[in-house]
């Protein structure tokens, strides 16, 4: 039941956000926040709780197709979602002197939200895609109405690429749906009648359905141009989510799906997608030091960073996923972060250039304290989660494949250039013109939290582990 | 002919009368709210006269017209749209005038009769009732498309409408005659006992492939769609949605009737023939509607590429296909005419001109909330997006193409479907989009009545997105 408050409580939030903007402008931010954080309250009772599936809800909805309102939430999805409800809190803080169309602002980010969340927790493959579809449309709407200069095109490029893969995954979804159908003799669209059925010659096709979609998502290289635009682009809070939950969605549906669903397939693939992360790690990091507009470095970094987890996720053992799922909280909490502060240097310098920033550590020292702290988060300083996930991925990858895994440790020395190369062009050098101020309480106070998480998955990743352990057990057990 | 066959006639006749009815009242009495009301009271008196002949499916009337549950299903979705055109176009006309004077009667008579020709062709069983339910729709058709005759588009969208549908009708007509030749019947099911015997011979190949040409013509399947832009932009905004939805439905659902009654799917290559056409439908449809920045022609080309989605069904055979069409064109019509009512209610004013350019939709969230909305979710609807019916009956096509296993076509839907992200996303964001400074445009409040139906349409959208089952299980082959 749980589960199901919870989105209701987001989805509601957000329509009562958005109503509330005929009170007072500054309404729809504190009704926004305060269904935040009810919500996150809601997901730390799903940590506590024990069970392999957590809050497990299931309710006929299209008997016709088999198709059931079933939720539930597993090691691996809990941590997801408090990592989404988390970020969700730090762009409403961060979005909090809004005042274009206020209302509309919030019930965007909270549909967005709900639509995230449920992605984590649906167990049917035909309510996953639609939770799949419904965190895009707001997202749309947030890049496109909230966005800088090129938000139109940005958002709609974001949403042809996600929406073109989206449907290659219903049509695979659909597909899978009626192949294990008449291997069972009943049509079914439940995630658990679904996985161990016995595919044929069909699995390959059906999981490159399954994997266009994701790819684009996570992003792997070559699909990941439409990343740098709509991160660039979106409004600070957009970037948050984007880079923070969004690709980790794609992440998610690799372990959830695409591995259970298809493991001969992936595993007889998985050299090859081991090397498009690899490719990811490297390209990413060396775009991301060619970049001069600093929402735009940042946006490389992810891909790069992203490419440890699909060089994880393809590593076939349990260590390896551990640090995928690491990877994916450190990396939303560090790059979420860099998108904070990259949004505090747009809005102080007015441009998004690196060359119009330099020598603002005398100016502003708490926001080139916190950007060289998240700065050194991004390359895995050893006692941040970063470092954590990023070892674990390759100590993992290194026992599936050690050329591959090499080439990608290279990520590790690239990313060491790119954040220093931002650090110094931004706060170091001869100091422009600017008369700007330093962080506000505000600022400073999601900045220190974030901080306290990376510290915190770098130094106790434990409790981490400990949840993720049970499904990932179960996820190599699938392989053989 | 027995008293029972009247009785389980009486969704086409209740309307049919009602026109007729309307006409002779009008001669006494010169009030259009009168023939409205006549006219919309006999489609409302039809709607509730499906649910009293219900109970006599499944049952053939005089060899012409078969009563099954498609018939009833269709004739539904049929009478409802018509209703709906009949109260936007009330509130539409209720501001503007004709020919200088505020008296549109003619208008509800040729509603009436063109619905009947509709529900005719939808239920025909033999070649005649085909022809007779497609000349009936069409004559009413001219009549509505060229009714704001003093505006030059208007008169020319009607015009165009009449010699095409002179040619596709004639088509037609020769086609069912080289089927009459090769089978020697005029019937659906005696072109199916035919069917079954084998070896096709060159005139039922060539029979079936004119007929198809004849019904592609008012489905406006690319390449018969030439004639759609021109006359969905000529017409007021209440006659589009008319023969966006009600027009199209008839004559796709006969289609199903044809394929699947008729036997004509056992024929060699037209299951391919479908294909090609709906791939060709889907994919030049939303190319074509990329560059408008005319609202109404941009719908008129999204329509083109919808009925390549609903033909994909068709293509792919199978039980599926008759629900997947079905669900389709439900979900369509519901979508259309939200579209163009919405196109309808912004434009009533006195200026004449209705608001079709892109930039009278610019903010327009921010002056006139509810037909904004009602536009977002018809659009998102349009673009097959979750919770609303546009995804569901998107996914039929998706399950009913996977049945067929036609991988080909259905990764042209994906990519078709790619394309016209495009043009709905930029009207969805214009919808949102900052007020321009000069905001001063006149634009006055929804009228009562049609502002009640955009809101029925929004709650049914939406309504079939997240709850289908109702809809599902009335589609689903008895």
């Amino acid at each position: 039941m749980t589960l199901a408050v919870m989105l209701i409580v987001l989805l509601l939030g957000g329509v009562v956000a958005w109503w509330s903007e005929h009170g007072d402008k500054r309404w729809p931010r504190w009704v926004a926040l305060l269904t935040v954080l009810l919500s996150l309250l809601f997901g730390l009772t799903l940590w506590a709780s024990d069970g392999a599936w957590r809050s497990e809800l299931r309710l006929p909805w299209i008997p016709r197709f088999g198709i059931s309102l079933h939720l539930g939430a597993d090691g691996l999805s809990v941590p997801l979602i408090l990592l989404a409800l988390v970020l969700g809190a730090t762009a409403i803080a961060i979005a909090w002197p809004i005042r274009e169309r206020p209302g509309f602002f919030q019930f965007n980010l909270l549909w967005s939200l709900a639509g995230m969340v449920g992605v984590f927790c649906a167990l049917d493959l035909f309510l996953f895609f639609v939770f799949w579809e419904v965190m895009l449309v707001p997202m749309y709407f947030l890049i496109a109405l909230w966005g800088h200069e090129h938000r139109q095109r940005a958002g709609t490029k974001f949403f042809v690429f996600t929406q073109a893969s989206g449907l290659l995954l219903l049509t695979a979804i659909v597909a899978l749906a009626f192949v294990a159908g008449d291997v069972r003799g009943q049509l079914s669209f439940a995630y658990r009648d679904l996985t161990g059925t016995p595919l044929g010659p069909a699995a390959p096709w059906l999981a490159a359905g399954f994997l266009a979609a994701f790819l684009v998502k996570l992003p792997a290289v070559p699909l990941h141009t439409w990343l740098p635009d709509a991160h660039t682009q979106a409004p600070t809070a957009g970037s948050v989510l984007l880079a923070g939950v969004l690709l980790k969605t794609g992440a998610y549906g690799l372990l959830r799906f695409v591995l259970p669903l298809f493991p001969e397939t992936t595993l007889a693939w998985a050299p090859w997608f081991m090397g498009l992360g690899a490719l990811g790690i490297v390209y990413g990091a060396v775009l991301a030091f060619g970049q001069s507009d600093v929402k735009r470095l940042v946006a490389y970094t992810s891909v790069s960073h992203m490419g440890f987890v699909l060089l994880a996720v393809f590593a076939w053992n349990t260590v390896a996923w551990q640090g995928a799922v690491l990877q994916m909280l450190a990396h939303g909490l560090a790059t979420g972060a860099l998108f904070v502060i990259a949004g505090a240097l747009q809005e102080r310098v007015h441009s998004r250039e690196l060359d119009a920033m330099g020598g603002l550590i005398a100016k502003v020292p708490r926001l080139a304290a916190f950007g060289m702290f998240f700065a050194v988060a991004a390359f895995g300083l050893p006692g941040l989660g970063t470092f954590i996930g990023e070892f674990l991925s390759l100590l993992g990858a290194f026992r599936a494949n050690p050329v591959i895994t090499a080439v990608a440790a290279l990520g590790m020395v690239l990313s060491a250039v790119y954040a220093t190369a931002l650090i110094q062009r931004a706060f170091h050098g001869a100091p422009g013109p600017h008369v700007v101020r330093d962080l506000g309480r505000r600022e400073t106070g999601v900045l220190a939290l974030m901080a306290i998480g990376l510290l915190w998955l770098g130094l106790a990743p434990q409790p981490v582990f400990d949840l993720a352990a049970g499904p990932l057990q179960t996820l190599a057990g699938a392989g053989g | 002919m027995q008293a029972e066959d009247l009785l389980a006639l009486l969704p086409i006749t209740l309307p049919a009368f009602a026109a007729v009815v309307a006409l002779l009242l009008g001669s006494f009495v010169p009030s259009y709210r009168a023939m409205a009301a006549t006219v919309g009271g006999g489609l409302a008196a039809g709607l509730i006269a499906i649910v009293a002949v219900a109970p006599l499916a499944p049952r053939d009337i005089t060899g012409l017209i078969t009563l099954d549950a498609r018939s009833l299903f269709f004739w539904f979705l049929i009478l409802t749209a018509a209703l709906l055109v009949a109260i936007l176009a009330f509130s539409y006309f209720a501001e503007r005038t004709v020919r200088g004077q505020r008296h549109h009667r003619e208008f509800y008579v040729l509603l009436g009769l063109a619905t009947a020709g509709a529900m005719t062709l939808a239920a025909a069983s033999h070649f005649a009732a085909v022809f007779i339910g497609l000349e009936l729709l069409s004559l009413g058709l001219f009549g509505l498309l060229a009714y704001e005759a003093e505006h030059g588009r208007a008169l020319e969208a009607g015009v165009k409408y009449l010699v095409l549908a002179a040619v596709s009708s004639g088509l037609l007509l020769f086609g069912l005659a080289l089927l009459y030749a090769a089978t020697g019947s005029l019937t659906l099911e005696g072109l199916r006992t035919h069917m079954q015997a084998p070896g096709a011979g060159p005139y039922l190949l060539g029979g079936a492939a004119l007929v198809l040409v004849g019904i592609g013509f008012k489905m406006s399947l690319v390449p018969f769609h030439m004639w759609t832009p021109d006359v969905y932009e000529g017409a007021s905004a209440p006659v589009s949605a008319y023969i966006a939805t009600v027009s199209k439905t008839a004559a796709a659902a006969w289609l199903l009737r044809f394929l699947e009654s008729g036997g004509v799917w056992s024929l060699p290559s037209i299951p391919l023939v479908l294909a090609v056409l709906a791939a060709l439908s889907m994919l030049v449809g939303n190319l074509l509607a990329l560059a408008q920045e005319n609202v109404k022609r941009l719908l008129a080309y999204s329509s083109v590429s919808h009925f390549g989605y609903l033909l994909l069904p068709l293509a792919a055979g199978g039980p599926l296909a008759g629900e997947a069409v079905m669900f389709y064109a439900a979900a369509y019509a519901l979508t259309l005419l939200a579209a163009f009512g919405v196109v309808g209610v912004i434009s009533d004013g006195t200026a004449g001109e209705e608001a079709i350019h892109m930039t009278a939709y610019r903010g327009l969230f921010w002056r006139r909330p509810l037909p904004a909305a009602v536009l977002a979710v018809a659009l998102i609807s349009l673009a097959g997006i979750p919770v609303t019916a546009g995804f569901m009956a998107k996914f039929y096509v998706f399950a009913a193409g996977v049945r067929g296993a036609l991988w080909w076509p259905l990764m042209i839907l994906v990519a078709s479907s790619a394309i016209g992200l495009y043009f709905y996303l930029r009207l969805l964001a214009a919808l949102f989009a900052a007020l321009p400074a000069a905001a001063g445009v006149h634009a006055p409040r929804a009228v009562g009545a049609a502002a009640g139906v955009l809101v029925a349409l929004l709650v049914a959208i939406v309504f079939l997105g997240v709850l289908p089952t109702p809809l599902v299980e009335a589609v689903r082959a008895p």
